[in-house]
């Protein structure tokens, strides 16, 4: 069975490569195969250890009672609730799964948004410029330029013209550069992923005729 | 022309040859001199029909006499007010106030209007002879002005489109100068029609009522743009000069003067300039139907009746109330002046009885026949058509006694009355006429958009580049494609504007870019939305909206190829295709190459060693980096301990991840810690868990390198839980309440970890895949847990996880490079933790021996000769217990460099020790000293005793071993003697401490320890292994009771290492075995058999077993691919980057 699988694998790794020579059929098969088979999967995966079990636990628990099977049926009347969105009439009815759903993310991302990253970050900043001074300050400076390009108040000159003061414009421009230079870094970075991954995919195609 | 505002502006009669369209003399609202009232004139005013009617004194009475302000024999020059001043001697072209512009009409002097008539001079505006020009515009010309030769000028004006006017024919009575040598086409004779102007036998419209080709193609004929020899403001000037008419003809009715005689002009008038410059050309016309005052001919009665002042003006005189409009006429109120003119001081106490009569008769008003006036109509046309009889008709109902309407006559005339013209709101000309003709008349009295556009000039076919004209060659090609019976998107959009907006020729008759133009998709979508809004039928709606695939035309480059090959201009006809079929797929040489050589830059290091540039990843992670971090971090594992995996990264990203996930599981499973493995993406989850089954099957090597014979057991020894929904909430909850996210696995089982909580993880270890999972991972999981965050992720999220390395992650593990580094650590000696006790599985097989024929090093344990050296007393020695050189370093570290090596069976002090016991510092017999693994020593028996070279015959303790000689052959299913060694002799020396063993270098004595025997007691035969577990192959078997040598044991016992009868080793599994104690000795034989250290077993075993995978295959080649193909794709886009640099460039400077 894994020898199987194996090459099946070697065969769908042919037919994405194929795209090389433009759009085909056998690249969207695979592609299809692909997507299919990975919703099949998330969908029998969600069902198995999330859905069930929970039932399990909750309505379906011997004795749980009415607190049980209204607490087990909350969340699945919710998604029933949320699969109405589809709907143009009932859309509105899935309004209140979608506000609980978008309420409880965007409140525990934000938690964390703050205590992982904004604190900890400005914290690690300031202390990498006690740290090494020169490398500190690049990173003090590289990281104030950036937010003053995002910046956008300006002021209205007595020509008409608008524009920012001559420091922060100049902040701005070396705040641009900083960010051409991370976007060219993180293009780099790509590539080198790319290339990563094909590799792997040729030594998995070279295992199989090589019969390793 | 003059421009002086206070003139009479009659001067477009005279007409000069430098006129242009522009120079339109405004018109001066001012009446003409002649209708003003003058008390001392004989009334003029009313009852005069001016030189556009008849005078009040001639209607009807043939024997009227002309006022007594009009002198007979002079005429009207001098004789009218706005006569006065002008003298024969005069220049009539020079400009003065008040100069009469109507001196040709002195009539008086036969010569006047007599004559050699003299062409105008030949202009530069003027169109020079033998080129033909084109018709004048319509306008409604007076018919004595009209030729009946002039083609140009009949065709023009097809029937019906303009009043039929009596044809006057016009015959110059002297010679003249060519026809066409300036003179305006209308008055042209030309006998041949013109090139310039399209026949109109050409059908306009086709059978289909498009445009008919026949008719496009007539523009080509125009010499004007084409092939004249002219340039076009030549052309232009001669339009506008042939163009020119006089505002004032538009308001004038025709003159309808009947048949008149052939104008004679006398030179001697001619050359006196009086006469206008556009009348000097007449001497060609046909003047037979020119008014006899125009011919000079006609005759003012005799006696013109008197003009009879009206009673209410007799006394009226230039007073103040001079200009009271209260009884003026309606047409000389409205334009009355605020103040009196200039020219009217001069008049000042004036009657109209000092003004000079007119001489009628010498303007030719009146026939001095006094024939008999034709009946009276109401139209003008007969009117002035009665001029030519000598008389002047008064329009039906009008008498002198009336006052006539002047104004009325002056009056646009009345549309009704001339039913045949079209009316002035809509096209004067019918739909079939040309554009060309069309835009012409709008140049009247301005510049219209059209001759601007006109006045440019298109380049010559011959001077346009290649490109264009290839260009224009395709679509000309394209235009000939398509159906003639296409009647076109705008008359399926508005039927019949075609039959009021004629469709502009798509025929390229001029170099220009092709009219059929390629439209985009979006373009030919919103074409087919507006068709579709319009209710236009179309072939197939819904597939005309769709988009049509144009992917081989995304940029200029592929656009000007795929014109200038000329493959699209089919496919561009073919483009409205239904796009249903799909896109097709395109292929582009030049990304195909780049592909391909990408590809091939990646492949052949695989196969061609030359191509594999630049150095392996090194084998050690740098001191203090992130990585470091993290192998030291999983080093620090101990046994049992819980460690949480957290995976986030999916197939797409597996071929990059995969390797540090497999390297982090084997580290846990190394340290004997047990993985629990979750994650928000199930995919990934599922993936791990693959990779574990693969890690921990019954036949993997990774087996061996955990000194397991049994697979590794889900919910045992790793966890693969299910995986967490809701992304960033689940991890919160994770966090939170780990414990009933881990109970269950990936497929509901229970995983016994119900009582879990964060903090009983010794580590957190994260491989993602985007820096979004990791970040949700930092801000979720780490701050609630104690334990160190540890991150593995690809190249493409590392830029952006820099940051997190301290404040949120103990380290930082990127890419397929620090996967092959963490690789070569794992095989280090150190990451092992002891292994767990071995089975004790009987397999007795009674089948005979397999032995294998493979010539197995000399096993640990062999009789050592004595110490070669006395090491000092105060320091306890050791000997080197490998069966391999053993690296000799500077400090207790793999990380340490390397001093020097030490053979094996070696004899060492041992100066020091580690903290943690598992480095020793040595010195060498060279007196080298350094640090080697503590469990590569084997300490000499005895306190300060040092080990002498002879051992003592029996309670010496010599128990050696010597190394196999250095050879790779592994199963050690035969056992031999070590060739630098002696009579390889068991023994057995047990010492009072603990049973360790010494190695010593083989000398050429080798004391004869005690014999230790065993029986095999089981009731069936015994398997004899190669090693110390049942995973190794059997070398041979041994009946029930049989006897053999023991010669060394396991540390746990379980095994007992034998020599049998042939010589060979092996071993069996201890309860199978009866131990005999030695004769004479009265130690146990527990505590006589040479127990084997730890290292020696694994060494056994990794002898004995295939040599396990390397954790990431294929490592080496795909690390020099991924160099080769980096270097190819840099040079790619530098080199995309020089070309874009110089065709921008090159285009720049042409």
């Amino acid at each position: 069975m894994e020898q199987i699988g194996l090459w099946v694998g070697f065969v769908l790794t042919l037919m994405v490569f194929s795209y090389i020579l433009g759009d085909n059929v056998l690249y969207r098969l695979a592609v299809y195969l692909f997507v299919g088979l990975a919703a099949g999967f998330v969908t029998v995966i969600t069902w198995e250890s999330v859905i069930w079990p929970w039932l399990n636990g909750t309505a379906l628990a011997e004795g749980a009672g009415l607190p049980g099977l209204v607490v087990g049926a909350l969340p699945l009347a919710l998604g029933a609730l949320l699969l109405l969105k589809g709907s143009v009439r009932l859309g509105r009815v899935g309004n209140l799964a979608l506000a609980f759903v978008v309420g409880v993310g965007t409140a525990v991302a934000l938690v964390g948004a703050v205590t992982g990253t904004l604190i900890p970050l400005a914290a690690a900043t300031g202390s990498g410029v006690s740290a090494n001074l020169v490398n500190g300050g690049l990173v003090v400076l590289g990281v104030v330029c950036t937010l003053v390009y995002f910046q956008y108040l300006a002021r209205r000159r007595p020509g008409g013209i608008v524009t920012r003061g001559p420091f922060s414009r100049t902040l701005g421009f070396l705040g641009q550069g900083v960010i051409v230079v991370t976007l060219g870094a993180l293009y780099a970075a790509a590539i080198l992923t790319s290339l990563t991954i094909f590799g792997e995919r040729v030594s998995f195609i070279l295992g199989r005729i090589s019969g390793g | 022309m003059s421009d002086d505002k206070n003139t009479d502006d009659f001067s477009w009669l005279r007409g000069s040859g430098d006129d242009s369209q522009d120079d339109w003399p405004e018109q001066d609202d001012t009446p003409p001199g002649w209708d003003q009232p003058d008390d001392n004139q004989p009334d003029l005013l009313g009852d005069r029909l001016g030189f556009t009617g008849d005078l009040a004194w001639r209607g009807g009475e043939a024997d009227a006499e002309p006022p007594a302000g009009l002198a007979s024999g002079s005429g009207l020059t001098g004789q009218l007010p706005w006569m006065r001043r002008y003298t024969p001697e005069d220049d009539p072209n020079e400009e003065k106030p008040g100069d009469d512009d109507l001196a040709w009409l002195r009539g008086t002097e036969d010569d006047l209007l007599a004559g050699r008539v003299e062409p105008p001079a030949p202009s530069e505006s003027e169109p020079e002879a033998g080129t033909q020009v084109s018709p004048r515009p319509h306008v409604s010309l007076p018919s004595w002005l009209e030729d009946d030769e002039d083609v140009g000028a009949a065709e023009a004006f097809p029937a019906g489109a303009v009043p039929d006017e009596p044809e006057v024919v016009w015959e110059p009575s002297v010679a003249a100068e060519p026809p066409d040598a300036g003179l305006p086409d209308w008055l042209l004779d030309e006998e041949e029609p013109a090139q310039a102007v399209p026949p109109t036998e050409v059908p306009l419209l086709d059978d289909t009522g498009a445009l008919s080709q026949e008719w496009l193609k007539t523009g080509e004929l125009l010499r004007d743009t084409v092939e004249s020899d002219i340039t076009f403001d030549q052309w232009l000037a001669q339009q506008a000069e042939a163009e020119r008419v006089p505002d004032i003809e538009e308001h004038l009715p025709e003159f309808g003067l009947g048949e008149a005689e052939p104008l004679a002009l006398d030179p001697a008038v001619v050359e006196s300039g009086d006469l206008p410059d556009w009348f000097l050309g007449l001497d060609e016309l046909d003047t037979s139907a020119a008014p006899d005052w125009f011919t000079g001919e006609a005759r003012l009665p005799a006696e013109p009746a008197p003009l009879q002042p009206p009673a209410e003006l007799e006394s009226a005189g230039l007073d103040e109330g001079f200009f009271d409009t209260g009884d003026l006429p309606e047409w000389f109120a409205q334009d009355a002046p605020a103040a009196a003119p200039g020219w009217l001081e001069d008049l000042e106490g004036a009657s109209g009885a000092d003004l000079p009569e007119p001489d009628l008769a010498d303007l030719g008003f009146i026939d001095e026949a006094g024939t008999a006036a034709p009946a009276a109509s109401d139209d003008i046309d007969s009117l002035l058509a009665g001029l030519g009889a000598g008389e002047v008709i008064l329009p039906a109902g009008a008498s002198a006694d009336d006052d006539l309407d002047f104004d009325a006559l002056l009056d646009e005339p009345d549309l009704e009355d001339f039913p045949d013209l079209p009316p002035p709101d809509e096209p004067r000309l019918p739909s079939e006429a040309p554009d060309w003709l069309t835009e012409m008349g709008a140049t009247v009295g301005g510049v219209s958009a059209a001759a601007l556009v006109r006045q440019r000039e298109d380049r010559p076919l011959a001077e346009l580049p290649d490109r264009l004209r290839k260009l224009r060659a395709r679509g000309e090609a394209v235009l000939a494609q398509q159906p003639a019976a296409d009647p076109g998107p705008l008359a399926e959009l508005l039927p019949g504007v075609e039959e009021v907006l004629p469709a502009a020729p798509t025929a390229p008759a001029a170099p220009s870019l092709a009219a059929g133009l390629l439209l985009t998709p979006d373009q030919r979508r919103r074409a087919d939305l507006l068709r579709a809004l319009a209710g236009a039928e179309a072939a197939e709606p819904e597939e005309a909206l769709a988009p049509v695939e144009t992917g081989f035309l995304e940029d200029e480059d592929d656009l000007f190829e795929a014109v200038y090959e000329g493959a699209p201009a089919e496919q561009a006809v073919e483009a409205p295709a239904p796009a249903a079929a799909g896109r097709r797929a395109r292929l582009k040489p030049a990304r195909l190459l780049i592909a391909l050589l990408v590809a091939a830059a990646v492949i052949l290091p695989f196969f061609v060693p030359p191509l594999r540039i630049g150095e392996l990843p090194p084998a050690e992670f740098a001191a203090g980096s992130g990585a470091r971090v993290v192998f030291d971090t999983l080093n620090s594992l101990r046994p049992g301990d819980l460690v949480l995996v957290g995976v986030e990264y999916g197939p797409t990203a597996a071929g990059e991840l995969d390797s540090l996930t497999g390297v982090l599981l084997r580290h846990i499973l190394l340290r004997r810690a047990r993985p629990v493995v979750v994650g928000t993406n199930p995919v990934g989850v599922l993936r791990t868990d693959g990779i574990l089954r693969d890690l921990g099957c019954a036949d993997s090597p990774f087996l061996v390198e955990l000194g397991r014979s049994t697979p590794l057991r889900p919910n045992d020894d790793y966890y693969v839980v299910r995986y967490l929904p809701a992304a960033v909430v689940g991890l919160r909850a994770l966090a939170q309440n780990a414990a009933a996210l881990v109970a269950t696995d990936l497929r509901g089982q229970l995983t016994g970890l119900a009582d879990v909580t964060l903090a009983d993880f010794a580590a957190v270890a994260l491989v993602g895949e985007r820096a979004e999972d990791v970040r949700g991972w930092a801000e979720q999981v780490a701050p609630l847990t104690a334990a160190p965050l540890l991150v593995a992720t690809g190249f493409s999220a590392a830029p952006l996880l820099e940051p997190y390395v301290g404040p949120a992650f103990a380290g930082l593990l990127v890419g397929f490079p620090d996967a092959v580094t963490y690789a070569s650590l794992l095989a280090s000696p150190d990451v092992r933790l002891p292994a767990p006790e071995l089975e004790l599985t009987e397999e007795p097989e009674v089948s005979a021996p397999e032995a294998t024929e493979e010539p197995t090093p000399e096993p640990i344990f062999t009789p050592t000769a004595a110490p070669t050296f006395t090491p000092t007393p105060a320091l306890p020695s050791a000997v080197i217990f490998s069966t391999q050189s053993v690296n000799v370093r500077q400090g207790p570290g793999t990380e340490f460099a390397v001093i020097t090596t030490a053979e094996p069976g070696a004899e060492v002090l041992v100066l020091a020790q580690s903290g943690d016991g598992l480095w020793s510092q040595i010195r060498l017999a060279s007196g080298v000293e350094g640090w080697v693994s503590s469990s590569l020593l084997r300490l000499r028996p005895g306190e300060g005793v040092p080990a002498t070279p002879t051992p003592a015959p029996t309670d010496t303790p010599a128990a050696t071993a010597t190394p196999p000689p250095a050879t790779n052959t592994p199963p050690p299913t035969a056992t031999a003697p070590p060739t630098d060694t002696p009579a390889p002799t068991s023994t057995v020396t047990p010492t009072a401490t603990a049973p360790a063993v010494v190695t010593t270098p083989p000398a050429a004595a080798t004391p004869q320890p005690p014999q230790v025997t065993a029986v095999v007691v089981a009731s069936q035969g015994v398997n004899v292994r190669s090693g110390p577990g049942t995973g190794f192959q059997p070398i041979g078997s041994l009946p029930p009771g049989a006897q053999v040598e023991v010669i060394g044991r396991s540390g746990d016992a379980g095994w007992i290492q034998v020599r049998l009868a042939d010589g060979r080793e092996g071993w069996i599994s201890a309860p199978l075995l009866q131990i005999n104690a030695p004769q004479g000795s009265s130690r146990a034989p527990d505590e006589i058999v040479v127990v084997m250290a730890d290292a020696d077993i694994g060494s056994l075993l990794r002898q004995d077993a295939p040599p396990p995978a390397p954790a990431v295959p294929y490592a080496e080649e795909r690390w020099y691919g991924m160099n080769l193909g980096l270097l190819v794709i840099v040079l790619v886009i530098l080199l995309g980057a020089v070309l874009n640099t110089a065709r921008g460039i090159l285009r720049r400077r042409r």
